[in-house]
């Protein structure tokens, strides 16, 4: 008999397990921003970045930014541009993050090429 | 008799065993949602995905492209689709100028009328500028209302039909009597203002808007960026014995026409 329930009980369970987790498994269809996987936010800020390169529109880059909860959202378009630099992304996105994140006031070092040059100061313009 | 029993010990533990199976996998480790892809945002959040989708558009002039971004957020790329997105936002107070981009590809993508008419009929693709370039701003083309001058020629309560909270519509007429679509109109109430337009339900008449009123507050209404007379003390309370025992609330009816 306790054979009998042990069996009923673990397949029982089972069966819940393989219905729950692989048949019917939790839906969330009203998820965030902030639920979004990595690769998807990170799509999404080359996204801001594309439309603000389109229109330079600062306050609207900032608050699309905003939607991830990211403590440190100029940080992390600073380090995603990095990346993408090192990887060799597509060009475009590149210029386009580098834009964003030197408007956000999160230059490096390596986005400097993608800056230009600065211009001479007025010294070095007046030696002859 | 006992094999009876053991089927019916077998069933119970079974059962037993699938409730706590499934008490488990969907209440305490359901499958890990962390990872969520853009086509399960709730709606307020797609919107806004939606919105930067509209205005790469307009950066880019690719529809191929902004089907293939709409496809992923598991919109249909289809202007119906994307029109009834807009006014659902609309609806839920969301602002005009947020989704002129968006209301273009709509229309691009095959939409015409409905809420699409107050962003204009011409379907119009920004060329892509270059960062350093200064950007246009991308405003919805409503009917400019500066200097001329409206009248509030109605201004009458009714008894709202049974059950429902009661909704401010508001018509504006030009000078000729006919309704004007894209007229901004202002409301305020004693702990804000917001601003709505009209045209936006065209079944209805191109000079058409309506506002659901709360409990408890009194709003005043005139036509934004114009001199306009002002619709004062717009309410929904009532007094006892106005209306039917089934209305909760008072219904408003507006009109502000053009001086000629």
């Amino acid at each position: 008999m306790a054979l009998l329930i042990v069996a009923g009980l673990t397949a029982g369970v089972g069966l819940g397990f393989l219905l729950g987790w692989v048949v019917w498994p939790v839906s969330y269809t009203n998820t965030t921003f902030t639920d979004l996987s990595t690769a998807d936010k990170e799509t999404y800020i080359v996204l801001v970045a594309a439309a603000y390169a389109a229109d330079l529109d600062l306050q609207k880059a900032e608050a699309r930014l905003e939607w991830l909860e990211a403590p440190n959202a100029p940080q992390w378009v600073a380090e995603l541009t990095d990346r993408y630099i090192a990887e060799g992304r597509n060009e475009t996105d590149i210029r386009s993050l580098v834009v964003l994140a030197h408007a956000l006031g999160a230059d490096t070092a390596r986005m400097s090429p993608y800056l230009g040059t600065p211009a001479p100061s007025p010294q070095q313009e007046s030696v002859p | 008799m006992k094999w009876q029993m053991w089927a019916v010990v077998l069933v119970l533990a079974l059962a037993t065993g699938l409730a706590a199976g499934l008490a488990f996998v969907w209440g305490l480790a359901p499958v890990d949602y962390r990872n969520a892809a853009p086509d399960s945002l709730e709606p307020q959040h797609k919107l806004v995905y939606l919105a930067l989708v509209g205005d790469l558009y307009a950066a880019e002039g690719d529809l191929e492209r902004a089907r293939a971004r709409l496809s992923d957020l598991g919109v249909a790329p289809d202007g119906s689709t994307l029109a009834g997105s807009i006014e659902q936002y609309l609806d839920g107070g969301g602002r005009i100028e947020e989704i002129g981009s968006l209301a273009r590809l709509a229309q691009d993508l095959g939409a015409s009328g409905g809420v699409l008419l107050v962003f204009g009929t011409t379907p119009k693709v920004s060329t892509p500028v270059p960062p350093e370039t200064t950007p246009l701003p991308t405003t919805p083309p409503v009917t400019p209302t500066l200097g001329l001058t409206f009248r509030l020629v109605e201004k009458t309560a009714t008894c709202a039909p049974a059950g429902q909270n009661g909704k401010i519509v508001v018509r504006v007429r030009d000078a000729a009597g006919q309704g004007m679509p894209g007229v901004r109109l202002a409301v305020s109430w004693a702990a804000g203002q917001d601003r709505f337009y009209t045209g936006l339900r065209p079944e209805l008449g191109p000079g058409y808007a309506d506002l659901q009123m709360a409990r408890g507050t009194e709003y005043e209404l005139s036509v934004a960026d114009a001199r306009s007379d002002v619709a004062l003390g717009l309410t929904a309370e009532l007094a006892a014995g106005v209306c039917p025992s089934t209305s909760l609330s008072l219904d408003w009816q507006v009109v502000f026409q053009q001086a000629p």
